[in-house]
């Protein structure tokens, strides 16, 4: 304590309070502990990760090329392809299929996009029943929650929560252990997935080459969604195509690794076209990617291919979880990631929650340099929001540090007005336009001299 | 010939370490031996076995000629109408990784690696590839034209870990994956 100043007014934790031992934190220890284990026995994992960016980076560049290429492919296959420019119109397309279908009830796997797009809020709002099929989806699908985590969505629930919860929308009282939930949300969903007469998958890469879309999965819900039913539709952001088969060596060393610690997921499913008998829909989703590929300092965001590993090692989504994030897209990714797809104010102050500390770019299977990101956006929201007064301080600021004099002599100047406008032994109230940094907390009272001085005397 | 036999061992190796078993076989007739030994062991008269190719007649021939009954599609599409085991022939293995890849031209191909809860996977020594590059190598002829096949990789049987991060096998498809490998 002796090294505070004393003036500090920190608020006390409750006692027994440790922010390390939440469901969340504890989840992404044991994820990123996995992560690092499946990377050591990978002798190049520095140049897959650069191979990946240079993919990512070419596909960005050749977008239209590569999408117009997945089309003509994907058609040759027997599929049909929708572009959809943003929610609404998504939400369009994929209502109008089920209708000339006469379908009533969609089972569905997981998908991010369709997180973003509403998809579920839509299908219901038609009166239609849709069931996610993802035991982690299908969970916060009945708490009526969003997502918290990219691949691990139930993660702050705990068992006992999920035996509850289960338990009620299931009609039958279920003990609080994983298997038995496991064993009963097979059985309820099973019958989901054979009744269904509309399936719905997102896509982790779609190859132009040969217009095929890749699924990767662990539990076999988006194999059953994809075979079972008759009519099969697939959404994916624009980004997500890639330009060649081989492409997917690379992406399947990089992405199970990063997410959960496997060498491989359990199901990797490659489409392209129906089987015979089914009909196959892909739905190309812009809703706003188009205007972040359009900003070259930003649009390397579109690189991420949805890992979820810069969460997980993320101090700060450690403490606060995902849902503190407001929106689909979580973590680091998603402090980038939301801002620039909402273009809304709203998410602009989500790039301050961060610490630059950079674990996120170490831990990034495509090397995205997400503090680079985050110091970007927190540029423009400044440059937005902020006031003449605070611009004119910060640039003050700016003119003093720049040289050694200035800085000593304004600093001078600035513990001389401070050590007059205290009360108290610390500064509490100030006056506008700095009144704003002492609402909430107060300034501690900085020493009479500076470090420099001090050192001066003998 | 050693280069072959270092593949078999990764990937018996890479299955094992993804929770699935690999019984190694000398031969064909011994193959057949095993996967009616699992039936029986099972005490199983039925068998989900979709669009199992030729190759594999004296399979078909060998349970048959036991009482048991290969189906090519479950009797019911309804929970209770899936029998315990589903046999699939892999027509490709990786090593690396040890996926198995299952080459489907039409639907019945595809249930009997999914549905079931036990998935037995036949596999000839020399479809085993070093790595994912060639994997995808091989397969690019088959993706780039025409009617395509669905290819479905497999690694070990599904599992789940949505719940408090606690692994678990057995979340929709299969909690047990026997591969059964034998000479081509």
């Amino acid at each position: 304590m002796s090294g505070l100043p004393q003036t500090l007014r920190i608020q006390q934790p409750p006692p027994g309070f440790d922010p390390g031992a939440s469901k969340v934190a504890k989840a992404a220890r044991h994820a990123t502990l996995q992560r690092s284990a499946a990377i050591a026995e990978v002798a190049n994992w520095e140049d897959l990760r650069a191979r990946a960016k240079v993919i990512r980076a070419y596909t960005l560049e050749h977008i239209d090329v590569l999408l117009q290429q997945l089309e003509v492919n994907f058609r040759g296959a027997g599929g049909v392809v929708h572009y959809a420019s943003d929610a609404r119109s998504a939400c369009t397309i994929l209502l109008d299929l089920a209708r000339q279908h006469g379908v009533r009830r969609v089972v569905k796997s997981k998908s991010m996009v369709s997180e973003e797009l509403e998809v579920n809020e839509a299908i219901q709002r038609a009166g239609l029943e849709v069931v996610e099929t993802d035991l982690g989806e299908f969970i916060i699908q009945l708490a009526g929650e969003r997502p918290s985590h990219i691949t691990a969505p139930a993660i702050h629930k705990s068992t006992e929560e999920i035996a509850t919860l289960l338990s009620r929308h299931l009609g039958e009282s279920l003990p609080p252990d994983p298997q038995a939930l496991l064993l009963a949300a097979r059985a309820y969903l099973r019958k989901r997935f054979l009744d269904a007469e509309m399936g719905i998958i997102g896509v982790n890469f779609a190859v132009a080459e040969t217009g095929t879309l890749v699924v990767v999965e662990n539990e076999g819900n988006a194999r059953l969604v994809s075979t079972l039913p008759r009519l099969l539709v697939a959404i994916m952001g624009i980004e997500k195509v890639t330009p060649a088969l081989l492409d997917l060596a690379t992406f399947l060393r990089l992405l199970p690794r990063s997410a959960t610690g496997q060498v491989m997921t359990s199901y990797v499913s490659l489409i392209s076209g129906p089987y015979p008998g089914q009909e196959l829909h892909l739905i190309v989703v812009d809703n706003g990617r188009r205007r972040i590929l359009g900003d070259p300092t930003v649009r390397e965001i579109l690189h991420c291919i949805r890992c979820g590993a810069c969460m997980n090692v993320c101090p700060v989504y450690r403490i606060i979880g995902g849902h503190a994030y407001g929106w689909v897209y979580t973590g680091p990714m998603g402090a980038i990631l939301s801002p620039l797809l909402l273009n809304a104010e709203t998410t602009s102050d989500l790039p301050f929650a961060s610490t630059l500390c950079g674990a996120c770019r170490e831990a990034c299977p495509v090397d995205i340099d997400l503090p680079r990101l985050l110091l970007e956006l927190r540029r423009r929201a400044a440059s937005k929001v902020s006031t003449p007064s605070e611009r004119w301080m910060m640039s003050t600021w700016a003119f003093a540090g720049k040289s050694r004099e200035r800085f000593s002599v304004g600093g001078k100047l600035v513990r001389r007005f401070l050590r007059v406008a205290r009360n108290l032994g610390s500064v509490q109230r100030l006056f506008p336009p700095l009144a704003g940094w002492t609402i909430s907390r107060d300034l501690p009272l900085p020493p009479a001299q500076s470090f420099r001085e001090r050192w001066r005397k003998p | 010939m050693n280069a072959r036999l270092g593949f078999v061992d990764r990937f018996k190796a890479q299955v094992e370490a993804a929770g699935g078993k690999v019984v190694v076989c000398r031969s064909r007739e011994e193959a057949v031996g095993v996967v009616r030994q699992e039936l029986y062991r099972r005490n199983l008269r039925e068998v989900l076995g979709g669009g199992l190719g030729g190759r594999w007649a004296s399979l078909k021939e060998s349970l048959e000629s036991w009482g048991a009954k290969l189906l090519e599609t479950p009797p019911r599409l309804t929970p209770d109408g899936i029998p315990e085991v589903g046999i699939g022939e892999a027509e490709y293995a990786v090593a690396e990784t040890g996926t198995l890849v299952e080459v489907a031209w039409h639907r019945e191909r595809l249930l009997s690696s999914l549905l079931p809860p036990v998935h037995i996977a036949l596999l000839d020594e020399d479809r085993i590839v070093p790595d994912l590059d060639s994997l995808f190598v091989v397969l690019l002829p088959l993706l780039s034209q025409g009617p395509r096949p669905r290819v479905v990789c497999i690694t070990g049987p599904s599992r789940s870990a949505d719940i408090e991060k606690l692994l678990i096998l057995g979340a929709h498809g299969p909690r047990e994956l026997i591969v059964v490998l034998s000479p081509p």
